[in-house]
């Protein structure tokens, strides 16, 4: 007698053991075969067998994903210390930590889980760019599934590891982690590390599980077109013209651009100290220079996908192909913000290679699109040509080498000027022009194969010269910065040992350039009004006159940090007007007038200070005037600022050439109510836009008028 | 142009056995075909990663066929050989063949024999 069903143990084993893609077909083969006259222990040696096969075949097409995992887990001792830092900090700890019970406390636990939750998803960010490199097809669902798989198994699975850790070594593994730093737990091998790792590694594998493609995939791509089962690697082409296609992948690389300078003002900046060793620096480079990589495929990648997107359905170029092109270019936008936030010339060279390296390759790999473009329209203007065949030979008209030319001198002229942004822009535009116009690929008949070859072979050459400048400017700008921080230091230690002396009228130090500058006015001819007589009757009750002090006090010049000179300042006799003086670094000129008065003057006597100037500059650009007043009381001095107003020449629309000095003044009203009730000092801040940046403004301060109240 | 990977023993037989089966080359048939020919048992599990492994390749398309009731309401899964996977046999057969001429009949004798 034959049995009609098999063992219900194996049949389950069958249906919730083995892979899901063949279960069907395989459990109605073996039910079809048991029913034929098979025996129960034949049907049990099929399931185990399928089991095992099964299982066999589904690790093995995972091992790129524990590999990865495996790799990507092991940055979770460094990021645990960054997370260890920015709770240590962060401001925003310190607001949470000020909320009430138990608000303060689920904020702190939340935050600490989404912090964890950012490395987890940058992973399986990156995880699915790279299938995405592989031509794989990911849908919403799973992409969706992995993000949230991740935020909900990693908290389980780290309470599980935590607890595991401390029955393996109750209270806890001894580990001092204030003295962690992020670079040195990347290569931590002990064990307290890699129980960190593992709730990572566990959580990933679980989250990324479902998303490596199953066969059945293949099946489908073969019913479609079974004589090629499916195997098409030409990209989707839509029949487009040629603007269309330049705005379009002008617009791509723009916004990954602008999101790579995003990136990197938000995230790359000049380490607290500098590096220990030629390792630790090139791999916060390489750190950087990825970021702003990232930052720049995540950008263009939202905007590619957009539902505004002309090319979202049919691309004319593979996404990752396009990104793979364009990181050639985006890993240069890391070491150009560092330069730009130094005011260095060389952002202007990095911006320069990042646009003639996108624009090659962008070139190179879109030339068969562009010329598909453009083969419709010239096919209409040959047949009309023919009718009226040319006799003259006409020179072709290249305005695109007008724009080269204009945009490189444009750029000379933004350098000379320390408009280094400006400076970019030009000499990439001229750049990418370039390019653009210039590059003709060898072979237009190249696969879609060979074209991802090429692109990464770019990217491989670009980018360790790209982290090497990155490297570069780092060590340059953190040399600059500890410069000044040293200067400011020795000069504030020089300036505590001779405070009680008597300081010194001159200064010798420096041939060619000063860190500061002090300039002291001419001797008057005329005898002085100030100081101010204290019982001066124009500041009387009842007095209309206004009171005119002499400028008699000292031009003070520096660069920022600095807000004083220090003691080591030049010292020399002069005039504003008379004198050059301008910036011979990357860091702008500061200036103000200081002038002391012998007495105080009490604020609610006056009502209103004009300062008089002589202005003689001829650059044009806004320049305003800021007013401070200071009691000058040691100790504890207070201040009041009487807000700025911009001198009236320099506003647009009245600047001229002046071919001598115009006397001008300005006016700042005092308030009658002030928490400084009376002053003896008075500081006039020039302040003054980017054209006066690295010069000193040739103006003069000529006297102040004190108006009674 | 695909890989011009040579076929294994077991995925060759495979696909002769699908090519002669033709329009009936689902998981029984293809697995009595092989134990018929090998004259041994086979594991039907073994017989499904194979050929998904060559569908994989593109060398066979699989589709699902009607439910049946002796099979328990479970579709059957129908194999068909490709061009691709035609070409690859004849390729393996041509190497086969051409290696085998190479061997002299005596020496293959002598070495049964021994």
């Amino acid at each position: 007698m034959k049995r009609l069903e098999p063992p219900p143990l194996a049949m389950w084993m069958l249906e919730h053991l083995s892979s899901g893609d063949r279960d069907e077909a395989l459990a109605g083969d073996l039910l079809e075969v048991f029913r034929s006259g098979r025996r129960d222990s034949w049907y049990w040696r099929q399931v185990c067998g399928a089991c095992a096969v099964s299982w066999f075949n589904s690790l093995r097409s995972r091992i790129p994903l524990f590999f990865f995992a495996l790799a990507w887990s092991m940055l979770a001792p460094a990021w645990t210390t960054i997370i260890d830092r920015i709770e240590a900090t962060s401001r925003l700890y310190v607001l949470i930590r000020q909320l009430e019970w138990p608000f303060s406390g689920l904020s702190e636990f939340l935050t600490w889980v989404g912090l964890n939750v950012v490395l987890l998803w940058g992973g399986i960010l990156i995880y699915f760019l790279f299938q995405l490199s592989q031509t794989r097809a990911l849908s919403r669902t799973t992409v969706r599934g992995a993000f949230l798989k991740a935020a909900a198994y990693f908290l389980p699975v780290y309470f599980v590891t935590f607890v595991l850790a401390n029955l393996f070594d109750y209270p806890g593994l001894d580990i001092d982690r204030r003295t962690l730093t992020a670079l040195r737990e990347l290569t931590d091998l002990r064990l307290w590390a890699d129980f960190l790792r593992a709730p990572y590694l566990i959580t990933l594998i679980c989250a990324l599980w479902k998303t490596v493609p199953r066969s059945r995939r293949n099946s489908q791509l073969a019913e479609a077109s079974p004589d090629e089962s499916g195997v098409d690697e030409t990209p989707a082409l839509v029949n487009l013209d040629q603007f269309t296609l330049t705005r379009f992948f002008s617009l791509m690389a723009g916004v990954g651009l602008a999101n790579a300078m995003i990136v990197g003002f938000l995230l790359c900046r000049l380490p607290e100290t500098r590096p220990s060793d030629i390792a630790s620096l090139f791999i916060t480079a390489a750190s950087y220079v990825l970021l702003g990589t990232i930052g720049g495929v995540a950008g263009s990648w939202i905007y590619w996908k957009s539902p505004y997107s002309p090319f979202r359905e049919f691309t004319p170029l593979p996404f990752p192909l396009f990104a793979l092109v364009c990181a050639a270019g985006w890993v240069w936008v890391t070491p150009m913000v560092l330069l730009a936030e130094q005011v260095s010339p060389a952002t202007a060279v990095a911006a320069m290679i990042g646009a003639f390296v996108i624009t090659t390759g962008l070139r190179y790999e879109t030339y068969p699109i562009f010329a598909s473009a453009s083969s419709g329209s010239k096919a209409i203007q040959g047949r009309e040509g023919d009718l009226f065949a040319e006799s003259t030979y006409h020179a072709p008209f290249e305005p695109h080498g007008y724009v080269i030319a204009v945009g490189i001198y444009a750029a000379g002229a933004a350098l000379y000027t320390h408009s280094n942004y400006a400076a970019s822009m030009w000499l990439g535009l001229s750049a990418a022009m370039f390019a653009w116009k210039k590059t003709i690929p060898r072979s237009q008949n190249s696969t879609i194969r060979q074209a991802y070859r090429r692109a990464t072979i770019r990217l491989a050459i670009v980018v360790l010269p790209a982290i090497a400048f990155t490297a570069w400017a780092m060590l340059d700008g953190i040399a600059h910065r500890d410069r000044i921080a040293a200067e400011r230091v020795a000069a504030e230690a020089l300036h505590s040992e001779v405070k009680t002396a008597a300081p010194p009228k001159t200064s010798d130090f420096g041939t060619s350039g000063y860190e500061s500058l002090i300039l002291w006015p001419f001797p008057p001819k005329k005898e002085l009004i100030a100081p101010v007589p204290l019982a001066n009757p124009l500041l009387l009750p009842g007095t209309k006159q206004p009171l005119i002090l002499r400028f008699d006090g000292t031009y003070e010049y520096v660069q920022p940090p600095d807000k004083h000179p220090g003691m080591t300042a030049h010292r020399s006799r002069g005039t504003p007007l008379h004198v050059d003086i301008e910036s011979n670094n990357n860091f702008p000129v500061i200036m103000d007038a200081h002038q002391n008065l012998a007495g105080p003057i009490p604020t609610d006597r006056c009502s209103e200070i004009e300062v008089v100037i002589e202005n003689g500059d001829n650059r044009p650009g806004l320049v305003s005037l800021g007013l401070l007043l200071a009691d000058g009381l040691p100790g504890h001095e207070r201040t009041a600022y009487l807000g700025q107003q911009s001198i009236a020449s320099t506003e647009p629309g009245h600047f001229y050439m002046k071919t001598s000095p115009v006397t001008e003044s300005v006016r700042f009203a005092v308030p009658v109510r002030s928490k400084l009730s009376r002053f003896s000092e008075i500081t006039v801040l020039v302040l003054s836009d980017t054209e006066h940046m690295f010069v000193a403004p040739k103006i003069a301060i000529r006297e102040f008028r004190l108006m009674p109240r | 142009m695909p890989d011009r990977g040579y076929l294994g023993e077991f995925e060759l037989m495979l696909l002769l056995a699908v090519t002669h089966l033709g329009d009936e080359a689902y998981g029984v048939p293809i697995s009595r075909e092989l134990e018929r020919q090998r004259r041994r048992d086979v594991s039907v599990g073994s017989v499904y990663a194979a050929l998904e492994r060559l569908e994989a390749k593109g060398l066979v398309v699989s589709s699902l066929g009607d439910p049946t009731p002796e099979r328990g309401g479970k579709a059957k899964r129908y194999f068909r050989i490709t061009q691709q996977g035609l070409r690859q046999i004849h390729e393996t057969r041509r190497v086969l063949t051409r290696m085998w001429q190479t061997i002299p009949e005596a020496k293959l004798d002598m070495q049964l024999e021994s």
